[in-house]
């Protein structure tokens, strides 16, 4: 019942040599706004390859996946998969020539059951019968053939993130798809499971299926890739065959040589007296026995996978989650309330809806933290002084807008995160606790975030920052704490560190 | 598998009906015969109709409240057309103009919703009023006593009749075509891609959209069926009370929330049976139904309705709260 008939008679055309290419993007440009995700880039992936797609946050690679699955239209460009152009651009279209996407937020339904969420294929609506016995067989088989132990009848709402991956993962590879997409699939995945699904991905190759890997983990992308294609800033930067492509290499081309990895130099010492000190943090199942402390002007990272427990810790210390055990103190006493303590901020990673206040202006948004320092003597609030102190952040942090009185939802990403950053400084803080402080944001604006970052830990601030991106924790940080399912297990000196070892340690979950 | 079941809010419910009707019965020795149980079946049609209708638009993460001014409109529409006609066909052809207005009317819910893409609480909010104040303006507003043979005739329509202890106990057809159209939709929602697609649209319409369900026609098809659906309330029951009262059905939207609800839909979509639709219905009728039966003042009935709604929103907000946090999810405040 998932079959398409149409798409079935192509599929045996793919293993023949010389075939056409299994997906050729051309000339696609997409722009947001001011912002060029996409400029003329040029994409193709062989018949029975794995084509790994890098690039750092915000180059580009999601919406290249997205217009591939028609789920994005593009300004200009076409797509043509197996030699045909797409006709039209919609999910189904892509569908029906076998394309299958795993997208970083999954796209799966948490009220339908496992097995439902695997067979489930969206491309007929109509009265059509189906068998919910062979639909949990066929999601059974699916689960089974990648080696999972979840029962296909429970509700895909009580998985973990973990296992909702897999799930997504068994959805794709069970639908008779001849292209898959994966964007970033294995980041809630320990090396094991990472393991088994590069195994699969090799093995569902060498039946013919065609693979484009979105990765971080370059290590990943050596070992499984074919062919190599380099994204920065909506640039297409190198393509070519795997064989030329180190590790190295890689990473110099997606940051474009632009030496990121500059580490903090002269980190604070470790003051006797801590900022925050985190004594047997507990909550639920979501994390145990947290201990840490943070000195004035250092930065602490908190490492590991998605849906370890590492956000929630933040969300907690940041007084946003209640924690059922433990305490938080500040400079030694304990606050209960610190989600109204003005010595301490969070910034959240979606700026969108947990941040910002999309259509107030540049200047009310970084104020609303920090009215004390707008009244007058009168107790109101001054319309002037706020436009002092939002000019005054504007040139600190460089906010690329001509007024301050514009909307924020007129800046490009970075410009949105440096208003929050700008928010969350403005009462002069002790603490400030980062949640990706640069998801979706280019590389310019990143080194620009990561300069202001250092700058108030010089000047005393102690960071908490949780990043997924390895790269961007050896950046700031001087000090890692690794989480894994919910505990500490592991605490490394950053500037001791390479990237490889990091990711060994999040991804191993302490085994090695 | 008999844990889940255990866990159902189908099997609490069915729990619940079965204890207050013992209660019931020990207060009401009639409450436990045939006429009773027959009589609480006919009365549980229209309010049936009508939340099979809301069950499918929640489905998809709708709201419509128009439900009953679309079932009024349409039963009251189509018989001032056949008495303006002077019909004396059969009833079969009016209930299918009612359905067929009705689906008209779910067509504007549907368009309102899918194309200016307003929410439908407040859509279904303002075509409740609309369709009602229409009604009273442009088609009238007395209370039609005469209505066409056929229509008034279907009011003793009974399927069969059972004899017991000397009383008869009727079953009427009406109980029946409640019941076809619920075993229709329960297999159309379980067990056919429409189905699938109306839970996935609901559950996640982004997610749904990127797995290429065709959105917006899905949806349509909720709206459009929900005003088919009250279309047919609105007939049976004009000729179930041989009437045309275009002030009958008031309120019954919220019954019918409270129904649905109950039977475990989620406001938010993605969630809800057909079985606990039904079974919401019955809880909701048999108190009703039996409220005067034990003495206590049918006033209460208000009352009842909102208790059940808010235990209907509560009991599975609070599992969900206790799951969340046994996954170690966080459980925002």
């Amino acid at each position: 019942m998932t079959s398409d008939s149409s798409a079935n008679a192509a599929g045996s055309s793919v293993l023949e040599a010389g075939g056409p290419s299994a997906v050729i993007a051309q000339g696609i440009t997409k722009t947001y706004g001011e912002v060029t995700a996409l400029d003329n880039v040029d994409f193709t992936v062989r018949p029975g390859t794995v084509h790994c797609l890098v690039g750092e946050n915000g180059s580009g690679k999601s919406t290249l996946t997205k217009i591939i699955a028609g789920v994005e239209a593009q300004d200009s460009g076409t797509v043509s998969v197996e030699g045909r152009v797409l006709s039209s651009i919609d999910p189904r279209t892509a569908i029906q020539h076998g394309v299958r996407v795993i997208y970083q937020d999954l796209a799966l339904f948490p009220n339908m059951s496992v097995a439902e969420n695997v067979v489930f294929q969206g491309n007929r609506s109509v009265l059509i019968p189906v068998s919910n016995r062979k639909a949990r067989k066929k999601a059974s088989e699916a689960l089974a053939a990648l080696d999972l132990n979840i029962d296909p009848g429970t509700r895909l709402g009580d998985l973990s993130t973990a296992e909702r991956q897999l799930v997504a993962i068994a959805r794709t590879v069970s639908s008779d798809g001849k292209i898959i997409l994966m964007d970033e699939p294995t980041a809630s995945l320990t090396s094991r499971e990472i393991d088994q699904l590069l195994e699969t991905v090799d093995r569902l190759r060498q039946q013919g299926l065609s693979f484009v890997f979105i990765s971080h983990k370059l290590r990943e992308v050596t070992s499984v890739a074919d062919d190599v294609t380099v994204l920065r800033d909506g640039q297409l930067i190198s393509t070519g065959r795997a064989g030329e492509y180190s590790q190295e290499r890689i990473a110099e081309l997606m940051t474009g040589g632009l030496v990121e990895n500059n580490r903090r130099e002269t980190p604070a010492q470790e003051e006797s007296e801590p900022v925050v000190e985190v004594r047997g943090l507990g909550l639920a199942s979501s994390f145990h026995d947290i201990d840490f402390s943070m000195h004035r002007g250092r930065v602490l990272g908190l490492a590991g996978l998605v849906g370890s427990g590492r956000i929630e810790i933040g969300l907690s210390v940041a007084g946003l989650v209640r924690a059922e055990r433990g305490t938080v103190r500040i400079h030694g006493e304990s606050v209960e309330n610190r989600r109204a303590d003005n010595r301490l901020q969070y910034v959240p990673d979606d700026r969108l809806t947990e941040g910002l206040f999309l259509d107030w202006s540049i200047a009310d948004n970084i104020v609303t933290n920090h009215l004390d320092g707008v009244v007058t003597p009168r107790g109101t609030v001054s319309p002037s002084k706020i436009g002092e102190l939002a000019d005054d952040w504007r040139s600190k942090l460089r906010v690329k807008t001509p007024d301050v009185s514009h909307p924020v939802s007129s800046l490009s990403g970075g410009n949105q995160q440096r208003v929050l950053l700008a928010r969350a400084l403005a009462p002069e803080p002790d603490v400030v606790i980062l949640n990706n402080p640069t998801v979706g944001v280019d590389i310019g604006s990143r080194a620009d975030i990561h300069d202001v970052v250092r700058n108030a830990a010089d000047e005393g601030t102690a960071f908490l920052v949780i990043s997924d991106e390895p790269a961007e924790l050896l950046s700031i940080c001087d000090d890692l704490v690794f989480i894994h399912e919910g505990r500490i297990i592991d605490r490394r000196s950053a500037d001791s560190l390479s990237e490889e070892t990091l990711i060994d340690i999040i991804s191993e979950g302490g085994r090695s | 598998m008999i844990k889940r079941l255990l866990g159902s809010r189908e099997l609490l419910l069915a729990a619940v009906i079965l204890v207050l009707a013992i209660v019931f019965g020990m207060l009401a020795p009639q409450f436990f015969s045939f006429a009773h149980m027959f009589g609480i079946g006919r009365s549980a049609v229209v309010l049936g109709l009508l939340s099979l209708g809301l069950l499918l638009v929640m489905i998809t993460g709708g709201i419509d409240v128009s439900v009953s001014a679309t079932a009024v409109a349409s039963m009251y529409i189509t018989s001032v057309a056949l008495l303006e006609l002077n019909y004396h066909g059969p009833f079969l052809l009016a209930a299918v103009l009612a359905v067929v207005i009705g689906a008209v009317f779910g067509l504007v819910n549907a368009t309102l919703v899918t194309i200016l893409k307003l929410p439908s609480l407040i859509v279904t909010l303002g075509t409740l009023t609309l369709f009602r104040g229409g009604l009273l303006a442009f088609v009238g507003s007395d209370r039609l006593r005469e209505l066409p043979a056929k229509m008034s005739e279907f009011s003793t329509a009974q399927l069969f009749t059972l004899e017991t202890g000397g009383r008869p106990a009727p079953f009427h057809v009406s109980v029946a075509v409640l019941i076809v159209i619920a075993v229709l939709l329960a297999w159309a929602l379980r067990s056919t891609t429409w189905g699938k697609s109306m839970y996935a649209v609901g559950d996640d319409e982004v997610a749904a959209r990127r797995l290429g369900v065709a959105v917006t026609p899905v949806k349509i098809s909720a709206f459009v069926l929900a005003g088919a659906l009250a279309g047919l309330a609105g007939i049976m029951s004009g000729a179930l009370n041989r009437a045309a009262d275009p002030f009958t059905i008031v309120g019954v939207e919220m019954d019918a929330l409270a129904a649905v609800v109950l039977g475990g839909a989620a406001v938010t979509g993605g969630r809800g049976s057909v079985l606990g639709t039904m079974l919401g219905v019955i809880l909701i009728t048999m108190v009703a139904a039996s409220l005067v039966l034990v003495g206590i003042p049918s006033a209460w009935r208000h009352a009842f309705v909102g208790i059940f709604l808010l235990l209907g929103l509560g009991i599975p907000a609070l599992r969900q709260r206790r799951i969340e946090k046994a996954r170690g999810m966080v459980v925002s405040n």
